[in-house]
């Protein structure tokens, strides 16, 4: 039977046998560039077949793009430890002259700057309980451990920090610096509440007085007005002298005549609805006075004269839930560096995120101002979480960043001395190209390259890529709603999830670090052991953290022979 | 240089042909085109043989739901046998109308009930966790079944409108099951009624190039409008702003609504355009589905605009038979509002769903009470004078975002953040750096409402030429718009970008 004109009923079979055709011959096309604009292979059969597979990625072209710049974070590191080295012999570490507390000013009671507190007699040696997690953590193979490439004499800096931990006298600060992937205390929040519940601890840590992400931020909340916030990243914007004040932080915020701030402790975080000491921090360069309002009750001011030294002012009082500070007069010469909210003992975790960085902000920050805080604030660690701002997808070599990332340990080093230094690899990440979603493999390079950084240091590396991995890596944290879509960023789910594969390694470093002291003690040395009350950290009776010493030996005299008898 | 032996490759067919919950059958995918050549020789060569047609489609309409949903399309086969069954009881309780209206009540319960079950078990177990304490219930684990919300209710307007005598009961089962499963509108609609389609089941197999014009024309709109623009702006931009509001601008937020607005019109339309557009190929005409929402400059022309079938099978099957405008003044918003409450949670199983459907009901209740207060109000901006309507249409596309906003929002949260950044942070100067920093993502969005506010006629013009096209030519749109799609689909994520420092 003859078709009919407008009979188009086979059409729609030609139109899509011939398309389907034509698609075909497309998908061996090879991707090309075209006037500057990179063109994807475009491959209909792409699910059966994989046309990269056994594709050498091409390096020429990145060999000519720059790896990192170096020259707009120039930094002379022996400038640096002689401006801390000025700064530690003239700044008092009792804050005298610099300080005020909420009960007087500290030369009334030297107690201010942490630094007596810090450097009080450690517990004795033998007073390290031996710690058994075994409760918590899952078997060994399962933890991503926290290597260690200290090649000195003596403990490295990451037992005396585990030390310290078990011991729970006094205060454990962390300087979590890292980049966007932990803005707005993403995964910092879930490790401090854990490490918290393990070794004691209340508030937030550090926080910035103004900044245009106060509002992101969850775990406290902040309002504030009156300031002009400056980051670090933008530095060529920020005028002089705020410029010159930036703590590793990142962001000042500079005052207009009553300016203020009001912090509110939440719930969304056990051990943060409420803190026992409240650090201000900030530099007054002409006279100024500061108003501060405790619980929304009793008022006091502080009256500071003009000086280029970095002030605090230090509030302790039993239950801190809110606090609003105002400048009331000198507001031109007032930046605020930022606050923070803690405890006399205990774990305090600072989120010191600067989105965009790759690390290198940190040179651009006052080695002074470092100094002058650390006096006040000692750290016993320093982890440095970037990478995400340098990888590339096909680039696998990261000589030129890896050679920065040793140039900020020693910096870290020079501005924090007794700090431990861990440096976090690179977190996992995936692209979309014609597979569909597919990971980056160059952050297999990178955590490579800052692996050799960190063992050419002697400090600390964990690997966040492998710790990714075991979760499924990237493409599973966004399917999980454990990471945005850019494959890329992860949020408080996959934060939760990653602090608690780092929380496992602290407790795995802390065991470790307890057994071979008490392995190294009963060699030497007989001990007796007795219940030793009071000085397990671990009070906290919902967590199963035991003290065996209790359990097995607690009537017992151990000496060497019986050891060896057994 | 390629590598792959021929069983690896058999092996990869096979599973891709497999049943996968996680890889749907969808129509931007390459599977389906290479399925659709296949299906169609077969098609055209058994276009004189009715009754075999029919069978072999019911057959690749089955396999075409056994990939997304597996054994569950035995319930495709359970609601065609009741409803066919009632269908017919109904007719032969000749004059009893009780036993009728308990006839037509049992399918109603047997579709409304597996719907519920599949659907809202967990949610309502959620409800009475959070009225009666953590635990009261357990979830359960529900395998939601791809389109039952669709197939449920066309199933409902064929035995409902057997009761109200509008149509007669099919004959034959197999075009029951053909039109409940007919593979183009199966699993994400239209919702095409008994009434429209059945006529045209044993209707001698005809494509007219009118026909085939639009449905190229309707493929390709669908395909940018989907597979280009929802799902670029989508990944690369709306996603981000509404899981983490609090990082952006007020300016930006805003643009994250608007966008959304967009996207959800694009992903929706444009997947029930390939609809449209492949059944027009296979010779079958659906009713049309979206007409240019946005362009609408009151609320209740933005529904007599948006998702057609839905707004009017609410309107027909539930506004009616809650009494509609019939029981007084105040009962008609009450059913107005009821009827759009259950229209939102028609959407998804969760309060977000309610709430928008309950601003909804809302603002077509405030705006029929308008009509009545006001003499000079219109229903719709055709009515109206340019300014009038300029204003009107600002202010429903605005109430039309704010519902988007509580529709896509996780939680009230989301919603708080986003409204306080638009109106205490709208930070207007990024404007110049987000249009550099967002490029593509700008262009599609202009390029999105661009097409939406086309003159319906270029629309048309369009598509006749389409149609009268040449072969190589219609070949050639497809193929630009396919390579497109790939594009797309292999294009890198755009990094986040951050203005606020």
């Amino acid at each position: 039977m003859p078709k009919r004109p407008n009979d188009y009923t086979s059409r729609g079979w030609q139109v899509a046998c011939t398309t389907l055709l034509v698609l075909l011959v497309i998908s061996f096309i090879p991707p090309i560039t075209l006037g500057g604009v990179e063109l994807r292979r475009a491959s209909i059969i792409s699910d059966l077949i994989d046309h990269n597979a056994g594709e050498e990625a091409s390096q020429t072209q990145l060999a000519e793009l720059p790896e990192i710049d170096v020259k707009e974070f120039e930094v002379d590191l022996i400038e640096v430890a002689q401006k801390v080295a000025e700064t530690t012999a003239t700044a008092s570490p009792m804050g005298e002259a610099t300080s005020a507390s909420w009960e007087g000013i500290f030369d009334e009671q030297p107690s201010g700057g942490d630094y007596a507190a810090n450097n009080a007699q450690m517990p004795a040696m033998d007073s390290i309980p031996l710690a058994d997690y075994s409760d918590i953590l899952p078997t060994d193979s399962l933890i991503i451990s926290i290597e260690e490439f200290y090649e000195g004499e003596g403990d490295s800096p990451m037992s005396q920090l585990y030390e310290k931990l078990l011991a729970g006298k006094s205060n454990v600060r962390v300087a979590f610096m890292g980049d966007s992937f932990v803005e707005g205390d993403i995964l910092t929040a879930d490790l401090r509440e854990l490490m918290q519940d393990s070794f004691h601890g209340l508030g937030v840590g550090f926080v910035p007085v103004a900044s245009p992400f106060t509002g992101f931020r969850q775990t406290i909340k902040t309002q504030s007005s009156g300031w002009t916030p400056y980051n670090i990243m933008q530095l060529k914007n920020v005028p002089a002298p705020y410029s010159n004040d930036f703590f590793v932080s990142g962001w000042v915020a500079q005052a207009s005549e009553g300016a203020s701030t009001r912090w509110d402790m939440t719930e969304r975080r056990r051990h943060l609805q409420e803190c026992r000491r409240v650090r201000l921090l900030f530099i007054s360069r002409e006279e100024s006075v500061v108003s501060i309002k405790l619980n929304d009750g009793e008022e006091r001011t502080f009256s500071f004269d003009g000086d280029e030294v970095v002030r605090q002012i230090v509030i302790e009082e039993p239950s801190i839930r809110s606090l609003e500070m105002k400048v009331i007069r000198g507001a031109k010469g007032f930046t605020a560096i930022g606050a923070e909210f803690d405890d006399k003992q205990g774990v305090s975790i600072d989120n010191l995120s600067i989105r965009s960085n790759n690390g290198q902000a940190m040179f651009r920050s006052n080695p002074s101002v470092n100094a002058q805080i650390n006096t006040m604030r000692q750290y016993d660690l320093v982890v440095m979480q970037y990478g995400l701002n340098i990888m590339q997808a096909e680039r696998t070599n990261y000589s030129l960043y890896a050679e920065q990332v040793e140039k900020m340990i020693r910096y870290v080093r020079s501005c924090f001395p007794e700090a431990a230094v861990l440096v976090m690899g690179v977190s996992d990440r995936s692209q979309k190209n014609e597979q569909g979603i597919t990971p980056m493999l160059s952050a297999i390079d990178l955590t490579e390259w800052q692996r050799t950084a960190a063992r050419n240091c002697g400090a600390a590396f964990w690997n966040t890529y492998e710790a990714m991995q075991r979760k499924g890596g990237m493409k599973e944290f966004v399917n999980q709603n454990w990471a945005g879509k850019d494959y890329t960023h992860i949020n408080y789910a996959g934060g939760r999830e990653i602090a608690r594969e780092l929380y496992y390694a602290f407790l795995q470093g802390a065991q470790n670090y307890s057994r071979a002291w008490r392995e190294k003690v009963e060699r030497q040395q007989p001990i007796i052991t007795e219940p030793l009350e009071g000085i397990n950290p671990l009070h906290n009776d919902s967590i199963t953290l035991e003290n065996p010493l209790r359990d097995s030996l607690t009537h017992t005299v151990v000496n060497t022979e019986q050891n060896a008898a057994q | 240089m390629i590598d792959i032996s021929f069983d690896t490759l058999l092996a990869r067919v096979q599973e891709l042909l497999q049943y996968d919950p996680q890889a749907p059958l969808i129509f931007n995918s390459g599977l389906f085109l290479f399925l659709f050549v296949g299906f169609s020789s077969i098609y055209l060569l058994l276009r004189r043989t009715t009754t075999l047609r029919i069978l072999y489609v019911i057959l690749f309409s089955i396999y075409f739901y056994y990939k997304s949903s597996g054994i569950y399309f035995l319930l495709l086969v359970f609601v065609a046998v009741t409803d066919f069954l009632i269908g017919h009881a109904i007719v032969s309780s000749g004059k009893d109308k009780r036993r009728k209206k308990r006839l037509v009540a049992l399918s109603v319960a047997i579709n409304l009930g597996m719907l519920g079950y599949f659907k809202y078990t967990n949610f309502l177990i959620d409800i009475s966790n959070q009225l009666f304490g953590a635990g009261f219930l357990d979830f359960q684990n529900i395998f939601l079944p791809v389109g039952i919300s669709f197939f449920v209710f066309q199933s409902m307007s064929y035995t409902i409108d057997i009761y109200r005598g509008e149509i007669k009961p099919l004959e034959r089962w197999i075009d029951y099951m053909f039109y409940l499963s007919f593979f183009p509108q199966l699993v994400a609609g239209p919702i095409v009624r008994a009434r429209d389609f059945i006529p045209q089941i044993r209707r001698p197999l005809m494509v007219t190039e009118r026909m085939f014009g639009t449905g190229i024309g309707f493929i390709i709109i669908g395909l940018v409008k989907k597979a280009i623009i929802s799902d670029y702006i989508s990944l690369n931009f709306v996603d981000r702003i509404f899981d983490e509001p609090a990082l952006y601008s007020g300016f930006e937020c805003l643009m994250g609504i608007y966008g959304y607005a967009l996207q959800i019109y694009c992903d929706f339309s444009g997947y029930s355009d390939m609809a449209i557009g492949i059944a027009l190929l296979l010779g079958f005409r659906f009713p049309k589905n979206f007409d240019a929402p946005y362009k609408s400059a009151t609320i209740t022309e933005f529904w007599r605009r948006w998702h057609i079938s839905l707004s009017s099978w609410l309107r027909d099957y539930l506004y009616i038979s809650l009494g509609g405008n019939r029981k007084g003044t105040l009962r008609t918003y009450l059913n107005l509002l009821i009827t759009m409450v259950l229209g939102g949670l028609w959407h998804g199983a969760a309060i977000r769903f309610v709430l928008w459907g309950a601003l909804h009901g809302v603002a077509l209740a405030l705006h029929k009470m308008w009509l009545a207060i006001c003499p000079w109000a219109k229903k719709s901006g055709e009515e109206m004078n340019i300014v009038l309507r300029l204003g009107g249409w600002l202010f429903t596309f605005n109430v039309v975002c704010l519902g988007w906003l509580l529709f896509r929002a996780e939680d009230m949260q989301t919603v708080e953040v986003m409204l306080y950044q638009i109106f205490h942070n709208f930070n207007s100067g990024i404007i110049p750096q987000f249009v550099e920093g967002y490029k593509a993502v700008v262009a599609l969005i202009v390029l999105g409402y661009g097409m939406h506010f086309l003159p319906a006629k270029i629309d048309s013009d369009l598509q006749k030429k389409v149609g009268g096209a040449s072969l190589w030519w219609q070949v050639a749109l497809l193929v630009i718009t396919a390579w497109c799609v790939m594009q797309i689909k292999s294009s890198d994520i755009q990094p986040f970008i951050y203005f606020q420092f």
